[in-house]
């Protein structure tokens, strides 16, 4: 029997620019069972961004309810959903959004430094997900010393450390060369296969698309097909 | 952690970092000069005249303090010699000297000018006479009679100068009238012009023997360290009372008005002085800070998306304030020592001051308490100053943060 991670439910997203209303999405409804690997495609400006954020609990819809594991998150707290954040979702973003200050392995690190984990602990724990993302090297480097290839592998370790349920990639290729782009797509679905992480990304590039189990179409904030 | 990543931080850009650093090292810097500048010139005020005229501790019998300006002769010490000795055996007293004031004409020749006299012991004024100074000729010695000597002001405006004879006539303490020969053997000056018009400085013994007494005025005592002054009252209350004996005392504190003015002014001057770098150091820190929020904006939303909460983000901007502070005032405290060592072996000549004939030396010392206040003040305006952008850091809205390009 399937869990269900995700339940979207009637959600409709406006953002109000003075005076004029933009609806970015408008009464969608999804759900997302455990260790799927979805697509969510879709012209610039459908919404994309803005479903991953409402999943990803970084903004609040103007209507509907989304239930994350089971837990409603319409009315946490900020605190309650950092928490619910750091616990069970991962991000990777289309600019890698790594922190410069840190070497790779240390943006690996940082999502770890609030759990209570000793620091051998945490050093296996790193050294195991870089190792998965296929990066032995070059981790002590900063991020603006390695390719995007290489930030976005980095990027992918951070979300992956903490072994979150979810993962939410917001076009995580449209900054790579194609081939790049595949290559970091394959490891995503790779690590979907083997530790069953359920990933959701968005992305309008037609020829990565079929890597996904699923593909969720939309246009204008709606369900398209 | 969480100070590695701020202290990195905080050398990002470089440029503005060290732009901050040398608003807030120069501003605790100052403080740490401006304060021990003023302590040294306070320190040497309050020594020349505890040194050139009031001592630590005057002694009289009761009442002189309050009348003895109107009945100069109605409240003496009877025994004085007695009384010195018995002093001379507490701890902490370097010496007793006697005084005995009265006015009188000094007249050479045709002219004659009104003097105030004040009657001292040669021997005993060695530690009080360091700040008094000849133009001409020498100070009494031990054993002089019948000499005096003249303050600059009093010399020039009776014409008077080394070797003169002169005529001292005064009412003895009966009232009757006296007449003196004296020879002048110096012109002194002092750090206050008042004195060097009015004054000149006779022995005591040749003192009453013109005022027909075998009493003083008071006693001034000099103490081995002026820290050690209330030590000294305390053992002298006990020792007025267990005696018997009707005496009273003023400590130079008590005595120097001028000296308190002075310091009041001072204070205040210090307070506008320090109000000031604060700002600059509060304006300085809390515009970096904007500036750095600002830039990082999609940073913050990024480790809010990771799961830093709200007050985790305030607290990270915060500590990178404070690191700024710190490396500035730890800077500044390094800098100020250098500098105070380097002026004072300089050394600032300083013009006279109000009511002052000579001018001195300033110097710069290094106060550990000004050195403590100036640092953690620095501290404190870094906090205070990086709250407000931090503050806004941490209500940042994750989506929009992480949307700013
Ligand atoms: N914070 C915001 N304020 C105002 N309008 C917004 C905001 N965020 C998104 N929008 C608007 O909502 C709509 C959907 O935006 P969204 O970013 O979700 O689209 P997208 O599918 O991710 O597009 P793209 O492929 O260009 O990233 C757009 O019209 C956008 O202008
Ligand atoms: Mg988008």
């Amino acid at each position: 029997m399937p869990v269900k991670v995700v339940e979207v439910k009637e959600v409709t997203k406006d953002f109000y620019l003075g005076k004029t209303v933009i609806q970015a999405l408008w009464k969608l409804s999804i759900n997302v069972e455990d260790g799927e690997f979805i697509a969510i495609a879709g012209p610039s400006g459908s919404g994309k961004t803005t479903l991953l954020n409402l999943i990803g609990c970084i903004d609040n819809p103007t209507s509907g309810t989304i239930k994350i594991d089971d837990v409603q998150v319409n009315n946490l707290s900020s605190n309650r959903l950092a928490e619910l954040r750091a616990s069970k979702i991962g991000f990777i973003f289309q600019s890698f959004n790594l922190i410069p200050v840190l070497s790779g392995f240390e943006n690996v690190e940082y999502p770890l430094l609030k759990k209570r984990m000793n620091k051998d602990e945490r050093k296996k724990r790193v050294t195991a997900v870089l190792e998965n993302v296929g990066l032995e090297k070059f981790i002590e480097h900063r991020p603006d010393e390695l390719s995007g290839g290489q930030r976005q592998r980095v990027a992918i370790a951070r979300a992956l450390v903490s072994n979150p349920k979810i993962i939410l990639a917001d076009e995580p290729t449209a900054n790579l060369d194609h081939s790049t782009g595949i290559d970091i797509l394959n490891l995503m679905k790779k690590i979907n296969k083997l530790s069953g992480t359920t990933f959701i990304f968005s992305t309008h590039d037609p020829k990565i698309i079929n890597i996904a189990d699923r593909i969720i179409n939309l246009f204008d904030g709606q369900l398209s097909k | 952690m969480c100070l590695k990543i701020a202290i990195r931080n905080v050398f990002r850009n470089k440029v503005r970092t060290i732009i901050t650093l040398l608003a807030i090292t120069f501003g605790c810097m100052s403080l740490i000069l401006i304060g021990g500048f003023i302590h040294d010139a306070l320190t040497t005020y309050r020594d020349s005249i505890i040194y050139s005229r009031l001592g630590h501790i005057q002694i009289a019998k009761k009442g002189f303090f309050k009348e003895g300006t109107i009945k100069p002769f109605d409240y003496m010490i009877d025994n004085p010699e007695e009384l010195r000795e018995a002093l001379d055996s507490l701890d902490h007293i370097e010496r007793i000297t006697p005084r005995l004031q009265f006015v009188g004409l000094l007249s050479k020749g045709e002219t004659t000018f009104p003097f105030l006299a004040e009657g001292i012991d040669p021997a005993g004024e060695k530690s009080l006479s360091s700040y008094i100074e000849f133009e001409k000729g020498e100070n009494l010695s031990k054993g002089d009679n019948y000499t005096i000597i003249l303050g600059k002001g009093l010399a020039r405006a009776i014409g008077a100068d080394v070797g003169d004879d002169m005529i001292i006539l005064t009412n003895t303490i009966e009232g009757g009238m006296n007449a003196l020969d004296v020879k002048v053997k110096g012109i002194f000056y002092t750090s206050s012009k008042e004195y060097d018009d009015h004054f000149l400085r006779i022995p005591v013994r040749t003192a009453q023997y013109l005022l027909q007494t075998e009493k003083v005025q008071k006693f001034i005592v000099i103490l081995d360290k002026t820290a050690n002054l209330k030590k000294v009252t305390n053992r002298l209350d006990d020792f007025f009372v267990k005696n018997n004996l009707p005496l009273e005392y003023k400590t130079w504190f008590d005595l120097a008005e001028f000296y308190n003015k002075l310091v009041a002014v001072y204070e205040r001057q210090l307070k506008v002085i320090n109000i000031i770098i604060y700002i600059i150091v509060i304006l300085s820190i809390s515009n970096t800070m904007s500036m750095a929020i600002f830039e990082r904006t999609r940073e913050i939303g990024t480790i809010m998306a990771l799961g830093a909460k709200r007050h985790e983000v305030l607290f990270l901007f915060i500590l990178e304030g404070a690191v700024l502070g710190a490396i500035g005032s730890l800077l500044g405290i390094g800098g100020g020592i250098f500098f105070a060592h380097l002026i004072s072996w300089i050394g600032i000549p300083m013009p006279p001051g109000p009511g002052i004939s000579v001018g001195w030396i300033g110097k710069i010392a290094v106060v550990p308490a000004v050195v403590c206040i100036s640092f953690f003040l620095c501290m404190i305006s870094a906090v205070i100053s990086s709250f407000y952008p931090a503050f806004k850091a941490s209500r940042l809205n994750v989506a929009e943060a992480l949307r700013y390009v």
